[in-house]
């Protein structure tokens, strides 16, 4: 079931209604069952890899915990669990990319390389409850935490519809604590969330599916447009994708606060970063710190000599590009963006740069940082590398007038932005003026919720845009 | 936690009604628009749905629009003619068109212009969300209103938000009431690059373009 649908706008009040009617004993069975509605509405037989991925990461930690003091033991539990369920991830993202790879490879040597690819459609967020679920296993592992002994709660910790498809993939001390908490009815709760769902509809139908209409229709013709176009068309993917991720984690965030739980922030402005290592702390948190406990320090961090430390950081981004998607493209803007990294961490080195820098400066590096990220984003969006390619020496050769495209499209896509830039500049910079959602004055709140309302049926695109991350 | 509930369903109750109010003046602002409107997509399917009665019909996308030339069949074949083709519409338009039609009359000859892409199942160009078109329109006619559930089950819903009637739509409506020229003024047939006048036809003569082609 998509956020942006029509029936999770019957599915979520509904489910919400029966949350807070039923005794606080049965309400994890609600949310599970709830859960695997939600998502068995688009292929329910890929709810068996759920399953799948949830039994065997439970089993592992209640055996881990179990041989607590035979270290031997342990390491293999965990190394089975790994296994299963990054095969499975393996098997459904990546068997296809790997095989026609070494086709292609060994084709270029004359050897004749014959496996057929598997006719198998990615599971809807695979990656994300697999890493979740992984996640865990490891924390049980180190013994950050207890092993969930109660099977249903521990499935819905893996399930939980409003992260489940997209995340923010939560860690297992924060969120499996709160499905034994009792949540009473909130109302200021409930406004926040629903403001914070609110705002997430906005930035996902109003900005990011507007957007990509004009992206979309560039990008996949992109021998038809020159230079400027192409630079057009990859800032507003910028704008696109931001929208529709944090737009995403937003309806996930507030859908989870109006039943009372807390879910991790997943962004924080992140074009008003100075520095790529910043921006990384804004993009997608719970899957850059993910990256940082799960393998950026188990390769040791930066607790080993300087050169190490700066492979550690390259190849924890390089993976994360795997992560992302099975193609050459993903994995070039992971690289790209380890070798930002790994430029920032020798350029401050050398030209002993402090992170208390002055304003000036500090616009500099936001300039600096936005268009680095942008230029990575060339490799996230093409649909080849030589698509990528083309566009980069397009856009450094054929500057000249853009297609802009319907005029209507280009008056509904630019109110959308500018209001999207309003709130992020006033976020940002003046957290305490010119408030809406939050204004003491109930008519100038009530009126925002409206504009924002009307404006989403109004000009908001509709029909079943699918949410960019849905696909990793 | 009863208190919680009813300050929460207090608020909820005050917005709503603020909701439904502009709701309700939104959608009696935009009805008098496009009755207003010379020109609209609008104003075309009220025409098919009340006074068409054309011998000969034109259906298609933009390709049957702009090459259609109604005058020129009306001379030939001695028939009243009425192109109802439409800018970027599909197989589900027309349908919607000819069945608004053929529930008054049956036209002598109706001329459907299709692209091969209408017969594929899996192109864009053929899905029924492009009968959005026809939402403003859908309050006061049954028909409309079932062809428009071919866009999802919750439709019917849906339509019940005047807002959402004239979603992506506005721009365009707006842009209407601005031009002086009416959809009827060459029975719907639409120029793409203007009309061949008498100084243009002199400058076609004399061996210029006339900056006609």
């Amino acid at each position: 079931m998509l956020f942006n649908s029509f029936a999770f706008l019957i599915f979520f009040p509904l489910v919400c209604i029966l949350y807070f009617l039923l005794p606080h004993k049965f309400r994890w069975l609600l949310l599970l069952v709830s859960s695997y509605y939600f998502y068995m509405n688009w292929k329910p037989i890929y709810a068996i890899l759920m399953f799948s991925s949830t039994l065997t990461t439970y089993l592992c930690g209640i055996f881990i915990e179990k041989y607590g003091s035979k270290k031997n033991i342990k390491r293999l539990l965990l190394i089975s669990s790994l296994i299963i369920n990054l095969g499975i991830l393996f098997l459904f993202k990546y068997f296809n990319f790997i095989n026609n790879t070494i086709f292609h490879f060994m084709d270029q040597i004359g050897i004749k390389w014959d496996i057929p690819n598997l006719d198998l459609l990615l599971p809807v967020g695979i990656s994300f409850y697999t890493f979740q679920a992984i996640g865990y296993s490891i924390d049980v592992y180190r013994g950050d935490i207890n092993a969930e002994k109660h099977f249903g709660i521990y499935a819905l910790f893996v399930s939980f519809f409003p992260q489940l498809v997209a995340g923010p993939i939560e860690r297992a001390k924060n969120l499996l604590p709160q499905f034994r908490e009792f949540h009473s009815f909130h109302s200021g709760n409930v406004t926040s969330g629903l403001k914070q769902m609110l705002w997430g509809f906005f930035m996902k139908v109003v900005v990011a599916d507007r957007v990509s209409l004009y992206v979309d229709s560039v990008y996949n013709n992109v021998d038809q447009h020159n230079g400027t176009t192409l630079i057009l068309a990859t800032l507003l993917f910028a704008v696109q994708i931001y929208c529709d991720f944090a737009g995403y984690s937003n309806i996930a965030i507030g859908s989870a606060k109006v039943m009372g739980f807390r879910l991790m922030d997943n962004f924080h402005r992140p074009y008003f970063s100075v520095s790529i290592s910043e921006f990384w702390k804004r993009w997608h948190i719970s899957l850059s710190t993910w990256f940082k406990d799960y393998v950026y320090i188990p390769l040791g961090g930066n607790r080993v000599n300087p050169s190490r430390h700066l492979v550690n950081l390259f190849l924890t981004f390089f993976i994360s590009g795997i992560w992302h998607g099975a193609n050459w493209t993903f994995i070039c803007w992971g690289a790209l963006h380890g070798f930002y990294l790994v430029t920032e961490v020798l350029i401050k080195k050398y030209l002993n740069i402090s992170n208390n820098v002055k304003i000036p400066i500090k616009g500099m590096g936001i300039i600096i940082t936005f268009l680095l990220t942008v230029f990575a984003w060339v490799f996230f969006r093409a649909n080849s590398l030589n698509d990528a390619f083309l566009i980069i020496k397009k856009i450094f050769s054929e500057l000249t007038l853009p297609y802009v495209g319907e005029k209507a499209i280009v008056i509904y896509m630019s109110t959308g932005f500018l209001i999207l830039l309003f709130k992020e500049i006033r976020d940002e910079f003046f957290p305490y003026k010119f408030a809406f959602f939050e204004n003491r004055n109930i008519l100038i709140r009530y009126m925002s919720y409206m504009t924002i309302i009307i404006l989403i049926l109004l000009i908001g695109v509709f029909d079943g845009g699918q949410f960019i991350y849905f696909q990793f | 936690m009863k208190s919680q509930i009813f300050l929460f369903g207090k608020k909820l109750f005050y917005f709503i009604l603020m909701f439904l109010f502009s709701d309700i003046l939104f959608g009696l602002l935009m009805d008098y628009v496009i009755n207003s409107s010379k020109y609209s997509n609008q104003n075309i399917i009220m025409y098919a749905c009340n006074k068409a009665d054309e011998e000969v019909l034109i259906f298609g996308s933009s390709r049957a629009n702009h090459h259609y030339v109604t005058n020129i069949i009306e001379d030939s074949l001695n028939l009243s003619c009425f192109n109802f083709g439409q800018d970027g519409q599909n197989i589900y338009y027309h349908k919607a068109i000819q069945e608004l039609i053929l529930a008054r009359y049956n036209p002598k000859i109706m001329v459907l212009d299709l692209f091969d892409i209408d017969f594929l199942k899996t192109a864009s160009i053929y899905s029924c969300d492009r009968l959005a078109v026809l939402l403003p329109l859908a309050s006061g006619n049954e028909n409309i209103t079932e062809l428009l559930l071919l866009r999802s089950k919750f439709e019917r819903i849906k339509m019940l938000s005047n807002f959402y009637r004239y979603n992506s739509q506005l721009i365009n409506i707006l842009k209407d009431l601005c031009l002086k020229n009416s959809s009827f003024q060459d029975n719907g047939y639409a120029p793409l690059y203007g009309k061949l006048n008498d100084e243009k036809k002199r400058s076609v003569n004399n061996g210029g373009g006339g900056g006609f082609f």
